[in-house]
This record gives C-alpha cells, sequence and structure tokens, in this order.
C-alpha cells in the first residue's frame, strides 16, 4: 500500500471534437443531459481520480463530461439512454477503482461486461470485455457468454476504451425472430475481442426478458463504481443511395493531367450499372468520367471515400468535393438534402504499368454504414495474410524484427515477451522502450510468410506507445531541446545479454557514457520495472536521462505520475529523487533526470504501471 | 536421347527420326538418310558401339548421394547460414532467427541427429560462422557474436560486433560473416528493392570489413544481390550474384579492395571517407553493349571470373565452397562448388589465371536437392552439407526448405574435369582415361561464343550468339586431356564447349557433356601446327578437318536469333482487325510474391475473343504461356531444354502444346496478348515457362461451353 497525495490537481479534460460534422449520426456528450435521463445516484464531473490500488475514487472535481457511480451502497440505479437503438456502432471510454463491476448493456439486453480484470491470466466471459452469461432460471445456472480473446484490461484508475459494432435481432412480420443480435465487433483498448458473436437472447440482469428490434443503451449502476466519458455512437439502418442514369464516357490515350482529355470528345460512351473502370481497355493509360444522380433517401451529412490507383477526383451537384489526386484513401463529408443529387468522377491511370487499377467509391450518411458505390471488380481489397502468432510460455522471449511506431517505421527494434504478458519493445538505436502491451505477443506474419515484404512484427495486444527519442542525451543547458535520435558515430550499440532467468540486459556506450539497461516485470505482470545502470566516464554534468515524453504528466505525489490523463502510470523507485525535472516540450511534458557526473557506477529505476 | 542428339549434328542433311523406347530405357534412333555421303565413319560405328557396350546412362546419384538430415515437426529450418564446430555438430541460422546446433548431423550411431535451439529472435540472420567458441551471424543491422557462457547449450551473450543502418526495405539482406586469416569478418549488404535495386541506406551494395572490436571499412561495391562469397584454393575472394539489374546472368567475381563489380547503385556512397573505390554512378554507361566491353574502358571495373549461363546453369547463385576435400569428396579437390536457390542445383567451377585474371568453367554438378539451396558447407568427414530454403521465391525442390547431406560414393564419374584456355582453343581435362577415336573426332566437340547486354534492365537476353569452329582436335599422351583447336575465340566473352561426343576409355558417356567458358583473357604460348601434326601423326583417324566442314554442321543445329517483336499468331500483341466489337473478354493478371501468378483460375467460353493483359509487377523475368490440358510442367521442361536460345525465344518451345504466349517481361512491364480461346473446352493451363518457374508458377484456364 502506498498513500496518495494531491500536491497538484489539474485535469485538462479534453474531449473529442463535438458538434456540426456528423450531426445526426454520430453523438459526443459533453452534457450528459443529452444522453437521456440521469439517475440522482449518478454525478456529472469534469474529473475523477482513483489510483491502482483503492476501492474508490479518490476525488473528484466539478465540470461536466463524466459519469460517476459510486460504490455501493450509494449507487443503485442503471443509467439509461433516452433513444433507442438498433444496429449502432458505439464507443465509450470507462474506468473503473479496484475490484470494481459494471457493464454495457446494448438494447438494454446484451451486456459487454466492466470489471477490474487488470492482470488476469485467462479472462472468462465474466472479466472485462467478455460477453456476460445468459441465466437458465431453472437450472439456477449460467450459460453462453464469450471470454474475451484475451485480456486487454489495464489498471485501476486509468481510462479504457470500448467500441462496439452491434447488430440487433431481425424479426419477420409475424414477430417471430428471424436473426439472432450480434456483436459484430467488440474492441477494448483497440485490440477486437470479439468478432461476429451471436447472442440468443437477454444477459443476465437484463432490463427485458423479451427480444425487440429497439432498445436503450445501459450502463450498470448497481455492482460498483464506475466512471464513463467520451461517448459516442452511430445508428444505421437507412438505405444506401442508389445510383440513377449512370453513364460513363471513355478517353483513350496516356494522360497526365485531366486537362488532357477533359473538353475532348470522348472515344467511347455508354451506360452502366456499377461504376468500374474495367470495360475492356486496358489496364495501363486510360480516362474516364462517370456521371450520373445519387437518390439521397434522408437529408444530413455524407461522407464521400476514394480508394483509388491511378488519379481520381470527385464532384458533387457541379462542385469539386475531391481534388484530382492519386492519393488513397481520402474522403469529403458534406450536407446534401433528401432528393436527386447529380455526381461526377473522373479516374484516369497514366501508366503505371505493372499495377492493376483500383476505383473504390464510397458513401457513408446518416443512419448508412461505408458501402460501395461501385462494381466488385473495380476495387478488389488484399488477400488477407494468413496470420502468424507468437506466444510468450514459461520462458522470456526476444525476437527482433521492424517496429512501425507512429507513421515511422523503426529498423534496429526487439521485442521482449513476458510469460506474465508485460510485454515491450527496445529500440537499439535510441537506447529506449518504444512500447509496452498486454494481451498476445507479436503477431510476425509480416517478417515470416512469404518474402516478408515490410518485416513488421506488429504487438498483439493493448499497446502503449511511448515517444520515440533516446533515453541519455547530451544537453547544453537545463532548456535544450531534447534530441530525437543518437548520434551513430558516438553511440555503440553492444547488444543484449541474459540473466539466469533469460531476460536481456540492454548494453551500449554513448559518448563515453556506458549503460546496461534492465526491464523486469513484477506483481505477476502488472507493471514493468526499469533499471538504468550507468557509468558517466566523462564526468561530465550535461548528460541526462529522459524518463518519460507525454502529452501530459500529472504528479501524484511521491514519485507517482499519471501519463497522458489516465493513459498509464508511471512510479519512480524509492519515492522518487529530488533532482526530477519536468518541462514543457513539443509534445507536451518530460520527465529528465540528470545523470550523476561521479565516475562511478549510478543508476535510475522506474515502474510502468498500466 | 544422348545417342539421337549427337547424331544429329553429325548429320549434315536433313534427317528424320523415329523413336521408340527400349527396355532398358535408352531411346535408339533409325535414322534413313536419302543420297547421303557420310563425311564421318562414326556414325555407325558409335551405333554400334552403343549396343554392343550396353553401358547404362550414367546418372549423378550414382557418384554422389543425397541425404536428408531429418528435422523434427515443428522446426522451420529455412536456412540462413551453415557452420560447422570443431566437434563435427552443425550450426544453423534460420530465416525466422533460429540458431540450431545439430548433434550427429553425419546419422552415426542410432542415425537420430539432436537439434538444440542454441539461440533465437534474430531478424533474418543470412549467414552463420564459428570462431573461437562462438557463432557469429549477420542479421539485416548487424553481426552478432552469439556465446554460450555457462555451458547450457543457449547463447546467453548476444553482442553487437557491429551496427549499420538500414532504409526499412525487405530486400536489404545481409550476409556473413567470412572471416578472413587475420580474424577479420567479409559481409555483402543486399541492395534495396523499389522496382529496381536501390541503395537506400549507407553501403548497401558493397562488402565490408569488420574488424574484432566493430571497426568496418568499405572494400568494394557494385554488388546487387550478394547472397554467397567464399574463397578460393589461392585464398582469393570470390562472390556469387544474382541476375537482375545490370546483371544479365548470375556469376562469380573475383573481388579485391577498391573493386567496381557491376551495378552502379551503391556508388553513390564511394564518395564517403574510406571508400576504396573511386568510380562514381555517372562513370557507368548504359549502353547495352557486354560488360566486358564497357568494363575495359573504365579502371576499376571489374568483370566476373566466370559466368553462369542464365536458365543453363540456375537462375539464383548463392554460395561458393572450396573443394578442399584432398580427394575426400572426389576428383574435384581446389575447385568451386555454387548453389543455386532456384533451380535446386549446385554447380562446379574450375579457375585458372591467366594474366593475373581469374576465368575459367562452370559445369553443372549435381540436381535434385530438395529446396532451394542457399548455403554449403563441409562437415568434418568430407561430405557437404546443402542448407535450403524457398519462402518467397520457389525454387524446383518443392519442399519449403531442407537440410540435406551429399556424399561422395568413391566411384568417379566420367567428367570434363577441368577447361583451360590456350591461344588458339581450349585444353579438356577429364577425369577418366578418354576413347580416343571419340575423342579425336571434331564431331564430338560443338563450341560458341555469346555474351550478355550491360544496362539497367532486369537481365538480358543472350546476344552475339557464335558458332565457332572446331578445327583440331589432340588427344594428350596420358589419355586424359585433349586439345582443342577452335576458330575465333573472343576475350571478354562466354564459350559454351561441348564435348558430348566423347566417350570415357570404358564407353561411358560423360555426366554433363557441357562447360561454359568465361574467356577473360586469351592466353600467350604456343599454338597447335597442323601441317606437323598432319604429317607425323600415323592415326588416319586424328581429328584434324580443314575447311568448313564443322561450321556447315554446325549451322543446321542453331538458328538465327529470333527478334523479340516477331509477330507470331501465337503472340498477338495487337487487337486483329476483324474484331470489331473488341474482346469478349478482357483478363488482367499479376503476380504474387513467390512465383504466382495473381489469379489461380481463369474462366472463358470456348471459341470466345480473349484479350489477357500480364502486369509483371514481381521483381523478376516472367512470361505467361498457355498450353493445351496437362502439359504445364512439360512445356516447362522443354524450354529448360532450349540452352542458350531460350533466352532468346522468350523460353518458349516449339511445342504443339504451346497455344499463345506473352514474351518474357522485365519487372514492372505489361504485354497485353489476343487470342480466340480453344473451341474443345477443357481446363488448359498457363505457365510461366521463365527456367524453373513452370513448376510452381501455374493457373487453370478453364475453357467452358459457349
Amino acid at each position: 500500500m502506498f498513500n496518495l497525495k494531491f500536491r497538484k490537481f489539474f485535469f485538462p479534460l479534453v474531449l473529442l471534437v463535438s458538434g456540426g460534422a456528423f450531426a445526426q449520426e454520430v453523438k459526443i456528450f459533453d452534457d450528459w443531459r443529452d444522453f437521456g435521463k440521469i439517475p440522482k445516484t449518478w454525478k456529472q464531473v469534469g474529473g475523477v481520480i482513483t489510483d491502482w490500488d483503492h476501492n474508490d475514487f479518490l476525488s473528484t472535481s466539478p465540470g461536466t463530461g463524466i459519469l460517476v457511480s459510486p460504490p455501493k451502497p450509494k449507487n443503485g440505479s442503471h443509467l439509461v439512454s433516452g433513444f433507442e437503438h438498433g444496429d449502432i456502432e458505439l464507443e465509450l471510454e470507462y474506468m473503473i477503482p479496484k475490484g470494481s463491476n459494471s457493464g454495457v448493456y446494448l438494447q438494454g439486453r446484451y451486456e459487454v461486461q466492466i470489471f477490474d480484470s487488470w492482470g488476469k491470466a485467462n479472462p472468462t466471459s465474466g472479466d472485462a470485455g467478455g460477453i456476460y452469461q445468459r441465466w437458465d432460471s431453472e437450472k439456477r445456472k449460467g450459460f453462453e457468454g464469450k471470454a474475451p480473446r484475451m485480456n486487454v484490461s489495464k489498471a485501476p484508475g486509468l481510462w479504457q476504451h470500448l467500441k462496439i459494432v452491434f447488430e440487433a435481432p431481425r424479426f419477420n412480420q409475424e414477430g417471430v425472430k428471424v436473426r439472432n443480435a450480434k456483436f459484430v465487433q467488440v474492441f477494448q483498448n483497440g485490440v477486437l475481442i470479439h468478432e461476429n458473436i451471436e447472442v440468443t437472447g437477454p444477459t443476465t440482469s437484463a432490463m427485458f426478458e423479451d427480444e425487440r428490434e429497439m432498445g436503450p443503451i445501459m450502463i450498470q449502476g448497481d455492482h460498483g463504481p464506475v466512471a464513463i466519458r467520451n461517448v459516442s455512437y452511430k445508428l444505421f439502418g437507412n438505405p444506401t443511395p442508389q445510383i440513377k442514369d449512370l453513364r460513363f464516357a471513355y478517353y483513350k490515350g496516356k494522360f497526365q493531367t485531366v486537362e488532357e482529355f477533359n473538353g475532348n470528345d470522348p472515344d467511347e460512351t455508354g451506360q452502366l450499372n456499377k461504376i468500374t473502370w474495367d470495360l475492356g481497355h486496358g489496364v495501363i493509360d486510360f480516362a474516364y468520367t462517370y456521371s450520373g444522380n445519387l437518390e439521397i433517401p434522408v437529408s444530413g451529412d455524407y461522407t464521400f471515400s476514394l480508394a483509388t490507383f491511378g488519379n481520381s477526383s470527385l464532384y458533387v451537384n457541379g462542385k469539386n468535393v475531391l481534388e484530382d489526386q492519386n492519393e488513397s484513401p481520402r474522403s469529403q463529408t458534406m450536407r446534401l438534402e433528401k432528393g436527386s443529387v447529380s455526381f461526377k468522377l473522373v479516374f484516369y491511370k497514366p501508366n503505371y504499368p505493372g499495377r492493376r487499377p483500383q476505383l473504390g467509391f464510397f458513401i457513408e450518411g446518416p443512419g448508412i454504414k461505408k458501402s460501395p458505390l461501385h462494381d466488385p471488380n473495380s476495387y478488389v481489397e488484399h488477400v488477407i495474410q494468413k496470420p502468424f502468432y507468437v506466444e510468450v510460455l514459461d520462458e522470456t522471449l526476444i525476437l527482433r524484427g521492424f517496429l512501425k511506431h507512429g507513421d515511422q517505421v523503426r529498423t534496429h527494434t526487439v521485442s521482449v515477451g513476458e510469460p506474465t504478458g508485460a510485454n515491450f519493445v527496445y529500440d537499439l538505436q535510441l537506447g529506449a522502450p518504444l512500447g509496452i502491451w498486454r494481451g498476445g505477443f507479436l503477431d510476425t506474419s509480416p517478417m515470416w510468410r512469404q518474402r516478408g515484404e515490410s518485416q513488421l512484427m506488429i504487438p498483439n495486444g493493448a499497446l502503449v506507445e511511448l515517444a520515440a527519442g533516446p533515453t541519455i542525451a547530451e544537453l547544453d543547458t537545463r532548456n535544450s531541446v531534447w534530441p530525437d535520435s543518437l548520434n551513430s558515430d558516438l553511440l555503440h550499440i553492444q547488444g543484449y545479454f541474459l540473466n539466469r532467468d533469460r531476460r536481456p540486459t540492454f548494453k551500449y556506450i554513448f559518448d563515453q557514457i556506458e549503460v546496461e539497461d534492465f526491464f523486469e516485470a513484477e506483481m505477476d505482470g502488472k507493471i514493468l520495472t526499469r533499471t538504468i545502470s550507468y557509468r558517466n566516464a566523462k564526468k561530465s554534468s550535461n548528460f541526462w536521462a529522459r524518463i518519460l515524453a507525454a502529452e501530459s504528466i500529472e504528479d501524484f505525489g511521491d514519485g507517482v505520475y499519471l501519463i497522458n490523463q489516465g493513459e498509464y502510470y508511471v512510479k519512480l523507485a524509492d519515492g522518487g529523487p529530488s533532482n526530477v525535472l519536468i518541462r514543457n516540450s513539443q509534445l507536451g511534458q518530460e520527465l529528465l533526470m540528470p545523470l550523476s557526473k561521479e565516475g562511478e557506477k549510478n543508476r535510475i529505476k522506474y515502474s510502468l504501471i498500466y | 536421347m544422348k545417342t539421337i542428339v549427337k547424331n544429329l549434328f553429325i548429320m549434315p542433311y536433313k534427317v528424320f527420326l523415329f523413336l521408340s523406347e527400349s527396355k532398358v530405357n535408352v531411346l535408339f534412333g533409325w535414322v534413313i538418310i536419302a543420297g547421303l555421303i557420310l563425311r564421318s565413319g562414326t556414325l555407325i560405328g558409335q551405333s554400334n558401339s552403343h549396343s554392343e557396350h550396353k553401358v547404362p546412362n550414367a546418372k549423378e546419384q550414382d557418384y554422389y548421394t543425397i541425404v536428408d538430415i531429418p528435422i523434427p515437426d515443428g522446426i522451420e529450418l529455412e536456412v540462413g547460414g551453415l557452420a560447422v564446430t570443431p566437434d563435427g555438430s552443425l550450426g544453423v541460422s534460420t530465416r525466422r532467427g533460429e540458431v540450431w546446433i545439430i548433434d550427429n548431423p553425419y546419422m552415426e550411431g542410432t542415425r537420430i541427429p539432436r537439434f538444440n535451439r542454441f539461440a533465437y529472435g534474430l531478424h533474418e540472420p543470412l549467414g552463420l560462422a564459428y570462431h573461437k567458441g562462438s557463432f557469429y551471424s549477420s542479421q539485416r543491422s548487424e553481426i552478432t557474436k552469439l556465446t554460450d557462457t555457462n555451458a547450457d547449450g543457449k547463447s546467453d551473450a548476444y553482442e553487437t560486433v557491429v551496427s549499420w543502418p538500414l532504409s526499412g526495405n525487405y530486400h536489404e539482406y545481409s550476409y556473413g560473416p567470412l572471416f578472413t586469416p587475420e580474424g577479420d569478418m567479409l559481409i555483402t549488404l543486399n541492395l534495396g528493392w523499389i522496382g529496381y535495386g536501390a541503395s537506400l541506406a549507407k553501403w548497401r551494395g558493397w562488402m565490408m570489413k569488420v574488424s574484432p572490436d566493430g571497426k568496418m571499412v568499405p572494400i568494394a561495391s557494385g554488388m546487387r544481390s550478394p547472397a554467397g562469397f567464399g574463397y578460393n584454393a589461392q585464398g582469393d575472394v570470390f562472390y556469387g550474384e544474382n541476375q537482375g539489374d545490370w546483371v544479365g546472368s548470375g556469376r562469380i567475381t573475383h573481388i579485391e579492395s577498391g573493386d567496381f563489380v557491376g551495378n552502379p547503385e551503391g556508388l553513390k556512397w564511394s564518395h564517403l571517407e574510406g571508400s576504396p573505390v573511386k568510380l562514381k554512378p555517372e562513370d557507368i554507361p548504359d549502353t547495352g553493349q557486354p560488360m566486358s566491353k564497357v568494363a575495359a574502358d573504365i579502371p576499376g571495373f571489374k568483370t566476373p571470373a566466370v559466368w553462369l549461363p542464365h536458365g543453363l546453369m540456375g537462375i539464383s547463385t548463392s554460395d561458393i565452397l572450396l573443394d578442399k576435400s584432398d580427394g575426400k569428396f572426389g576428383p574435384f579437390t581446389g575447385q568451386l562448388f555454387v548453389g543455386d536457390q532456384g533451380h535446386s542445383k549446385i554447380f562446379r567451377v574450375y579457375l585458372e589465371k591467366v594474366n593475373g585474371v581469374y576465368q575459367g568453367a562452370a559445369f553443372p554438378f549435381r540436381e535434385g536437392f530438395s529446396s532451394g539451396v542457399l548455403r554449403m558447407v563441409w562437415g568434418n568427414d568430407g561430405s557437404m552439407f546443402v542448407g535450403m530454403t524457398s519462402r518467397g521465391w520457389g525454387s524446383t525442390g518443392k519442399a519449403p526448405f531442407g537440410l540435406q547431406r551429399l556424399i561422395w560414393t568413391g566411384k568417379v564419374p566420367f567428367e570434363i574435369k577441368a577447361i583451360n584456355a590456350r591461344p588458339d582453343g581450349f585444353e579438356l581435362e577429364f577425369t577418366l582415361l578418354v576413347e580416343t577415336l571419340a575423342a579425336e573426332d571434331l564431331a564430338s566437340y560443338k563450341t560458341s561464343s555469346f555474351n550478355y547486354k550491360y544496362h539497367h534492365n532486369y537481365g538480358s537476353p543472350v546476344i552475339e550468339l557464335e558458332e565457332l569452329a572446331v578445327k583440331g582436335a589432340i588427344v594428350s599422351e596420358n589419355g586424359l586431356k585433349v586439345r582443342l583447336v577452335v576458330d575465333g575465340l573472343k576475350e571478354g566473352y562466354i564459350h559454351e564447349i561441348n564435348a558430348a561426343g566423347i566417350k570415357s576409355k570404358e564407353g561411358m558417356d560423360l555426366l554433363h557433356g557441357t562447360g561454359y567458358y568465361t574467356l577473360n583473357q586469351i592466353p600467350e604460348g604456343e599454338k597447335v601446327n597442323f601441317s606437323s601434326l598432319v604429317k607425323t601423326s600415323s592415326n588416319p583417324h586424328i581429328g584434324i578437318h580443314h575447311g568448313s566442314v564443322s561450321s556447315a554442321n554446325l549451322a543446321t543445329s542453331r538458328s538465327s536469333p529470333v527478334s523479340a517483336n516477331r509477330i507470331s499468331p501465337k503472340r498477338m500483341t495487337e487487337m486483329p482487325a476483324t474484331w470489331k466489337n473488341g474482346p469478349d473478354q478482357s483478363i488482367t493478371i499479376g503476380t504474387k510474391p513467390g512465383l504466382k501468378y495473381d489469379l489461380e483460375l481463369l474462366e472463358v467460353k470456348a471459341g470466345s475473343k480473349v484479350k489477357i493483359t500480364f502486369n509483371n509487377n514481381d521483381d523478376m523475368l516472367h512470361n505467361l504461356v498457355i498450353v493445351k490440358p496437362n502439359t504445364a510442367v512439360q512445356v516447362g521442361e522443354e524450354a529448360l531444354k532450349m540452352g542458350l536460345e531460350g533466352s532468346q525465344k522468350n523460353y518458349i518451345p516449339n511445342s504443339a502444346n504451346v497455344l499463345f504466349h506473352t514474351n518474357v517481361l522485365s519487372p514492372e512491364t505489361s504485354e497485353s496478348i489476343y487470342f480466340e480461346s480453344p473451341a474443345v473446352p477443357g481446363d488448359y493451363s498457363y505457365v510461366c515457362t521463365f527456367p524453373g518457374h513452370a513448376y510452381v508458377m501455374q493457373g487453370v484456364l478453364r475453357v467452358v461451353k459457349k
């Protein structure tokens, strides 16, 4: 146990941009009254805090955006939406204190479980992300239910994300169910934990015993304390707009710009049922224009997307909404009124031999899922790569490959998988970890299938990406900007060395700083502890270690920090040394510690808790 | 079969052949010749001797046995590197990053080898060496020293000897290390591939030397895909190159510090400090002239020691291994063995030095390995371990990976052991005594010269193919050598020397009748004096001929090069004018990595007008050939047998089974062909007949009723 002190307390709450763009389709609540009636036991606040070791929230701060249900006996009522839904895509974030329990019920009937499952090795349907069991009242026993594919739960007190794509049950005219309700996809903390899971009836403790086409969203308030924020959803059910009077014009030749064929007499024109480039004019050089009218079923915001190989542009009602580009994919959202809307699509391919053209044209709108307006042959999705999961058994696994980090590919990276599930990846050129994750270890199919053209290892779990940049650097002053790489002439990567438990210690020399970097999972993999041992042979006082770089660093006291408003915690060993420097940076904030200028061996130790 | 082929070029006139198969699986030919005057008396004699001696056709396996080393289930032994330890165990690094130590790979005693995983998690380590108690391996980005510090059989130290930058391109393979006698390490760094070979990070396309303490210095540039390198008997370093851009064919090249060896991409780093290579990218002209002609004017430009003609001597040169067995592995001590991944074969190379320049001959040696041959290493008993992988490229050996051992049976095959250049021809040395009559018969030989284009394009057709007349054949006194006098030797050209007509004293055919000699230098020295020979000869059969006999003989055997753009009814690249409404069906087909078309099944209506566009979006050469049902492999094998002509004729054999075809397409190019689909419904095939591809690169063209 350790005690929290709240030396500093500020909680800048960032809400997703809300408002106009998706007005009718996506709701994002900063004022919960839009969601529905708020029971008295749920409190609307601006901030809420706890740590990984308390059974209740430790404090709240006034404001809006977050709804908090307290622990028993103060709680009781469920939070029920004022609207009903059928097919829906729902997203929300939840936070629970230690040991708590809640749940999200689609249509008030079908539950995705919320639970403190932090660090649990083998999750069941009763753990977070599980599709909770139904109840057989005669046998007095649960049945069905589905465990999440993996446990990607984070520590209590951290915000966790759920995305649920749900399809309501279908009924015939007599009211007989002809298709079960279905969880099309459920993502927890960015990881797909269910796909195409049917549920045959309402979950235990549902609001209703029957099944219907529509029902409200319900969040359990009578089990344990829970906080909810950033709820958004899209409702589906409207028909895809149809194209009427679709015509094409074909221009023969090799064109570098639209001007080269625009205004010419086409070599061929005709009618089409569906948009396609595959009209027998080859795959290398051509230009097509397609024109027609879209029958818009309801007024609202519509998003047009193009996924093309070859140049494309789009005009709606005579206005150029997507410019002539060979970039894919791209989209534009605009308001359209119910009725007929004219469009023109231009597609040309100036000589890229050896690659098949691709013309994909999609629409998404109020109550309309993203749907193709093209012929299937016009846009062919890539064949899936057979996955290759590498799982950690009873010994630490260490595997090299390239890593996608943000939009960059890092080439000198080593993934380390812990039997307890505290996995991380280390960049040898930076001497720094780039990410930590829990769940599965790696998908290596991008390296190990065929030629392995990307050579990527894909973390197969809920990834917390850490900022790129070296751990050790020399700064001219306390205000010098932290570098984003180490001078390769000064860096001598020495590799890694396994201890008796076969855990690696990474070694390198930068300038004259000799570094040994060791990571160890503790508390059954709930935390990952890093020990940086170094010897400052240069005896210079300009060397620093950067422990953290993030959007925000919040000091909880005693060396404990909350990062990015609840993404993960950092705990410095021994209550945190006194010489910690927190400063603003381009990314947000960073936490530095000076390296001792004595030539003896020294160390910095801290834990990542997530 | 050999007899007939031989007869064919003995006959100066048109002949008709009827073939049948005998019980001993030997083909005999009956030859009907109208108005024939035999210029050579050997035809009948040879036919007789053939039937009298009944020497069965020798096979490679009679001399060299391939033994499978059983790999336990669950171990994906995609071999990237091999190294034998002093205790005779075999270290194997794999493309999935593991290093295995195999005890008892010789399969003695229980006959079960034992696999122990020594290290793992490396990034595609394509080389392995054992040195002073540690294994060394090149990962993509570094040389790693692997050491077991606590003697539990597992590496605890994954020590970085030197690290180098990468761009992140998959094609940036790193090979080695090869230890020098001084204890330094040589490595080679593959170019990246972005539609062409490109040097996207420092020193890609180079051979580098690394000291034990991690100092890295550049040695030579111009490499494209330097998958294998090794020493010859003199301790000089040779590397193997793969056909591709700027590389007309596979080959091995002698490397010395400062050399530029062909692909100019790596030269973008030659300005850097420490580079012994002074050439710049702009110094390299892109003319399509033979490499030897281009290099002659450019100091520092090193041409290959020995070319391995593409398709005939493999398609993807891999490892180089010196025979230092001292006879334990057969009669080829001092020669080099060169692996080939795509064809699952090993070739043999004899080197000599003329005017200070290495040159020599390549011969077929052993085929039939189970997967793509990438690595070879000697066991401590004089047998050869052969490590294989074919993932991503495919190989004639179908297995995705494999480990085999090649063992000499103790029998000496009848082979051309060596070819040495002479001022007026070549001297062939054989492993066994030759039968004098056939050896002195000029008709037993066939020679030609040819070259490849040196240009930025991928690969090259055979160019300037020219028959060379054999003017004399003199058997040495010891009966092991034949001095061939050949007209019109060309420096800088590859010379095909076919001696398939000769026999050993015991009546055996040559196991492999042909060698390819790269004639970088024509040596000085004494030429054969014909007149003195004729005068002093008491042998009526002495092989000296004058006049145009030989060339007349040879002229019948090869047609002139076919223009790549010749219009053929099997390859209509323009839409027929009669197709007023265009094709009934247009199909676009591309490729997938690993020798595959991206469509496995095409369906067309019988007798319909079809346009097929073949986009070669792979990184190697392919064609698309539509053939009759169940003939894909047959046509592919016929293409393989086309020899040097193959590359000139787009590997399209003259066969009724071939219905329609595209030409061979370079990477990132495309061709459309028009044809009327067969009237008879059925499952026809489309196949790539580029050498070695036909076994795997196929699809079904389903012709359905109209």
